[in-house]
């Protein structure tokens, strides 16, 4: 075999290679659902975040077409994929808000078969109500 | 370069004909790795939200109930762009924004009060004190890196009230937020 061919054999190696690389890593960023993770977690932070500075009572719709659960504690808001798995071994992705002593948060764990419900302030106290009274919200 | 390589053959000796196919070899390499690089740098993930931080917390710092604006104490009504010049410290700031984490956004508020044609500084509060001086010199040396902060600074007119008089100011605040 001459140089020539050796070449050949390179290049060709080395392009299937790349197109191997380019092509998983588009593939998982388009099948990832991190970013949408990570816009809910701040939107919804920075939103309670907002609602402690209202003066009296507070109510906004908010919609989640995504498949996540989520959770609003007293210090930040969890999403995580959908999954049977436990909380712990689940990839979460969160975002602090900044809470005050004047306004309680009452924590809340929402699945995913709840996509509309709304965010309340009333009484100094934030949480999330759903529409369906039968609904019990469990705590994170 | 496929015809010149065909070229070389016969005509230079095999260490040259190596030569000038390693020279390929690396434009190709360099070309495949600046393609990569430019996929990788363009598939964002990030969600970056470091602009409207500032935002909320200056909001909040102005409009809520229990922070630094003044509030009639008969009808509870809050008068927004008025500072109660007494509620203007640090520990109030403190406690109407905290994190469970500290690093966070902090904050410095300057009250300026206009005598004549020139403001003077009147009062300076902190909003989480620490960290503020952590990281405002990074911030203000331009340093960038996840141990360096972002600088914002927003001025407006307000009005502050003290000992039950009125009088005009500005309000100079510039958050520091953790990159």
């Amino acid at each position: 075999m001459n140089s020539f061919l050796y070449f050949l054999i390179f290049a060709v190696a080395l392009f299937g290679l790349f197109v191997y690389v380019v092509y998983n890593k588009v593939g998982a960023a388009v099948g990832d659902t991190a970013f949408a993770r990570r816009l809910y977690a701040r939107d919804m932070a920075l939103l309670v975040d907002s609602m402690h500075a209202a003066d009296g009572n507070f109510t906004i719709a908010y919609e989640m077409p995504w498949d996540f659960d989520f959770g609003l504690t007293d210090e930040k808001i969890i999403i995580t994929e959908h999954s049977d798995k436990p909380l712990e071994k689940r990839a979460q992705t969160s975002f602090l808000f900044g809470r005050n002593e004047y306004v309680d948060v009452k924590p809340v764990w929402i699945n995913r078969s709840i996509i509309m419900y709304t965010f309340k302030l009333k009484n100094d106290t934030i949480y999330i109500h759903v529409p369906s009274e039968d609904v019990v919200l469990p705590e994170p | 370069m496929i015809k010149k390589i065909k070229l070389l053959k016969g005509k230079k000796g095999t260490a040259e004909q190596w030569l000038e196919i390693i020279s390929y070899i690396i434009l190709i390499s360099v070309v495949m790795v600046l393609i990569f690089a430019l996929v990788n740098m363009l598939i964002n993930t990030g969600v970056n939200v470091q602009n409207i931080q500032p935002e909320v917390a200056f909001y909040r710092i102005m409009y809520s109930p229990n922070s630094i604006t003044y509030t009639d104490n008969i009808t509870g009504e809050l008068y927004t762009g008025i500072i109660d010049l007494d509620r203007f410290d640090n520990e109030i700031l403190d406690k109407s924004i905290s994190y469970s984490y500290e690093k966070q956004i902090s904050a410095r508020l300057d009250l300026y009060t206009v005598i004549g044609s020139r403001f003077k500084i009147k009062k300076t509060a902190y909003l989480n004190q620490v960290w503020y001086e952590r990281l405002e010199p990074l911030a203000s040396a331009g340093i960038i890196g996840l141990g360096s902060a972002k600088k914002f600074v927003k001025i407006i007119p307000v009005t502050y009230e003290e000992e039950g008089d009125f009088y005009p100011g500005l309000l100079r605040a510039v958050f520091v937020l953790p990159n």
